[in-house]
């Protein structure tokens, strides 16, 4: 801890960084849902940092910061999806609305489950997991991982899809299995 | 297949395809209808997006491959307390901060603390390690991996060198080389503690009085340079190669010192026996080999830099040579430039590049550029630029920024992805033919580009080149990127800036207001040629300080 007592705004910049480390990946999360692309996810992750400690005397302690947050992002993030020339998912307001709507339900009653995800991740079959690698550490593209793993694309999507039903399907038979039982 | 809802393999599908960015027009109506009318569907579809960002996450900081599914809990755990870095009192600057794992003195992984949110490293810092040549750190070192590189400041503690030469540049004005093997130990501005080795320091007038300790004898510098070397049982010798030193054995008094003048020398023992001697200046080579290197890989770029200047594809190239802190124009040197294709430089202030005697422009503010103008239309396009950054990156730098009010013209920039890691992008801006303004991006990769350590010296390429239909991205001579071009079109540039962007009133109050660049840069060309990765590799090659 840094020596904060001549510096007013240290508590609460510590109050602020752990909530957003705490929070990052749900915010992150809930941005990628709607824009469906990490550059662009990355980019607003970070505008929407700033305006989260710019506002941070708003946010009222004790309640969901990724809630607060959520607000914000929503906000950055359709400003953002109307400037790009192009867009993955190019959708009316109405449609938008619904999306935004269901990802901030999926978002709020999510928790940190990259425990879980590791653990998951652990349970997968090589093959799997390759092109997983493929996918999220080297950000290859399906072509890319099909011309480089000598499959054809067909093929990588099947995988994909198959990797990421098993990993959907395993956290969430963790999830329930945590709910049921009792807190100690 | 439950009612009308999309099965989920279908859901899994259309997911896989969104995030690739490659749904097709039948593929797209079908995701909008999931998400109008299927809440079982539309559920799947954004629990899969949110695997999809926790998978970046996860996989993406492992550091391991497939195979070796394992990752260390203890690293684990690091990179999830991943924090958030509030900088400065100006304070809006906020950055995400993710720890990394750099290789330690010797050579494993260590895992390096989160970095207080709070603290400034710079803060603590006594001096700078302006050179660090083939180093081979020894396990006596204390001061943190992160700051062991050419141009990392340093705080109080120990380097310890088993070979090669490092150059410490007090902050006090003294400069101290260290000529492996050596342990010495940085206490302040104006003090340091050699345990043992070769060291030879220059102290100019300002730092007069800047003193170094030892086991068997302390000496106070009054202006001079001199060598000095300690041996593990801690006798020693001093050796003045001009000016005055003050030197205390153990045994004296204060004030009872020996002085010490140009051409003299003095053994001291641990008893405080003292012998004089005469000055031994060949002793004490690290100085010497510093820029007897600097100066040869000097003249290895004044010969390469003829042909690029030569070159009848070069537009553009600015050498930063023969300026002086009065010029207002930087002149382009190409053989065959075309017209009024100077620079014109806004307040940057001209100090040294890569070598003693290179000229260079420092960026140091918000009003800091060159501004140029290159008039015409080409098919492809090499731009290349040296540059030193100057303080960690933490935002988007302009390397090269055009006026947007063009027909035509481009962006080449750094987006920072964390603080010290930016990705090179690439923008190329043309009117359709409904006169719409159409702007295609090239991204390097994020990280691909490493961490981009303050102090060093590297060189950026683009490379757009038409007939190939790639963008290329090269750091120091290496390919880290490349981009397909879904659609060739004519590149112009007109006026830009370098380090800099004309920055525009809707910008104003924005985080986009402030893109400029803050560090050195000491060449800068441009070229209607796509240079091959041969030729940029030679580029580097012929270039690195």
């Amino acid at each position: 801890m840094p020596n904060s007592s001549n510096n007013p705004d240290s508590d609460r910049g510590q109050l602020f960084s752990k909530l957003l480390i705490a929070n990052r990946h749900r915010i992150y999360g809930f941005i990628y849902s709607l824009v469906q692309n990490h550059q662009g996810a990355e980019d607003l992750m970070q505008e929407v940092s700033m305006v989260l400690w710019r506002r941070f005397d708003q946010f009222e302690e004790g309640t969901d910061f990724a809630v607060w947050a959520f607000a914000v992002a929503r906000y950055c993030t359709l400003n953002w999806r109307r400037k790009q020339a192009r867009l993955p998912l190019a959708l009316d307001d109405e449609d938008l609305m619904r999306l935004v709507d269901e990802s901030m339900v999926v978002g709020c009653e999510s928790s940190d489950l990259r425990d879980d995800l590791h653990h998951c991740l652990g349970k997968l079959p090589d093959k799997l997991r390759k092109i997983l690698w493929a996918r999220y550490q080297k950000e290859e593209g399906a072509n890319d991982i099909a011309a480089n793993q000598g499959l054809s694309v067909r093929s990588v999507y099947l995988f994909l899809e198959k990797a990421h039903s098993l990993l959907l399907g395993c956290m969430q038979r963790r999830m329930n299995r945590n709910e049921d039982l009792p807190t100690s | 297949m439950k009612g009308l809802e999309t099965d989920n393999r279908r859901v899994d599908h259309l997911a896989e395809r969104l995030k690739d960015d490659a749904l097709s027009d039948s593929e797209l109506g079908e995701v909008k209808d999931i998400i109008r009318n299927q809440p079982v569907a539309r559920r799947r579809l954004v629990q899969l997006l949110y695997l999809a960002a926790d998978l970046r996450d996860v996989v993406g900081s492992m550091q391991g491959r497939a195979d070796t599914n394992v990752v260390p809990s203890g690293i684990r755990r690091i990179a999830w307390s991943a924090g958030v870095l509030l900088a400065t009192a100006a304070a809006i600057a906020l950055m995400i901060w993710k720890p990394w794992f750099p290789e330690s003195p010797n050579g494993s992984m260590v895992e390096t603390p989160v970095a207080s949110p709070f603290h400034d490293p710079a803060s603590d810092a006594i001096a700078v390690l302006s050179r660090v040549r083939e180093v081979k750190w020894g396990l006596g070192t204390s001061l943190h991996v992160n700051q062991l590189k050419q141009g990392g400041l340093v705080s109080a503690g120990v380097l310890e060198i088993e070979s090669g030469l490092v150059q410490i540049d007090f902050y006090s004005g003294a400069t101290v080389i260290l000529n492996g093997p050596a342990k010495f130990r940085l206490e302040s501005p104006d003090l340091g503690r050699l345990e043992y080795g070769n060291l030879w320091a220059h102290v100019p007038t300002p730092a007069r009085g800047f003193k170094i300790e030892s086991s068997a004898f302390n000496l106070i510098d009054l202006g001079t340079e001199f060598g000095m070397q300690v041996d593990r049982s801690g006798e020693g010798q001093v050796h003045v190669i001009e000016g005055e030193v003050e030197v205390y054995p153990n045994s004296t008094e204060p004030g009872e010192g020996h002085l010490l003048t140009t051409g003299q020398g003095m053994e001291l023992g641990m008893d405080g026996r003292t012998l004089e001697v005469e000055s031994r200046p060949g002793m004490f080579t690290g100085s010497a080999q510093l820029h007897s290197e600097a100066h040869e890989n000097f003249k290895l770029w004044q010969t390469h830099q003829k042909r690029l200047r030569n070159d009848t594809d070069t537009l553009v190239y600015y050498d930063f040579q023969n300026l002086s802190n009065w010029d207002s124009t930087l002149p382009n040197v190409a053989t065959y430039s075309p017209r009024d294709t100077d620079g014109a430089i806004v307040g940057c202030k001209l100090v040294e590049g890569r070598w003693p005697g290179k000229g260079a422009l420092a960026f140091e503010n918000s009003s800091n550029r060159v501004r140029l103008d290159v008039p015409g239309v080409f098919d492809d396009l090499t731009i290349s630029c040296w540059l030193r950054l100057d303080d960690e990156i933490t935002r988007q730098m302009a390397l090269f920024h055009p006026e947007t009010q063009q027909d035509r013209f481009i962006h080449w920039s750094l987006i920072c992805t964390e603080p010290g890691v930016a990705h090179a992008h690439f923008a190329q801006s043309f009117h359709d033919s409904y006169g719409k303004e159409v702007r295609r991006h090239f991204h390097a990769n994020r990280n691909l580009m490493g961490r981009l350590a303050p102090g060093d010296w590297i060189n950026l390429v683009l490379v757009y080149d038409s007939k190939a239909g790639k963008v290329s991205h090269y750091k120091n001579g290496k390919l880290i990127a490349v981009n397909e071009i879904e659609e060739v079109q004519k590149i112009g540039i007109g006026i830009a800036d370098i380090g800099n962007w004309p920055c525009h009133e809707w910008a104003k109050g924005t985080e986009w207001e402030v893109r400029n660049l803050v560090g050195t840069i000491d060449e800068f060309m441009i070229s209607k040629r796509p240079y091959s990765a041969e030729e940029v590799h030679r580029m580097w090659e012929k270039g690195r300080p």
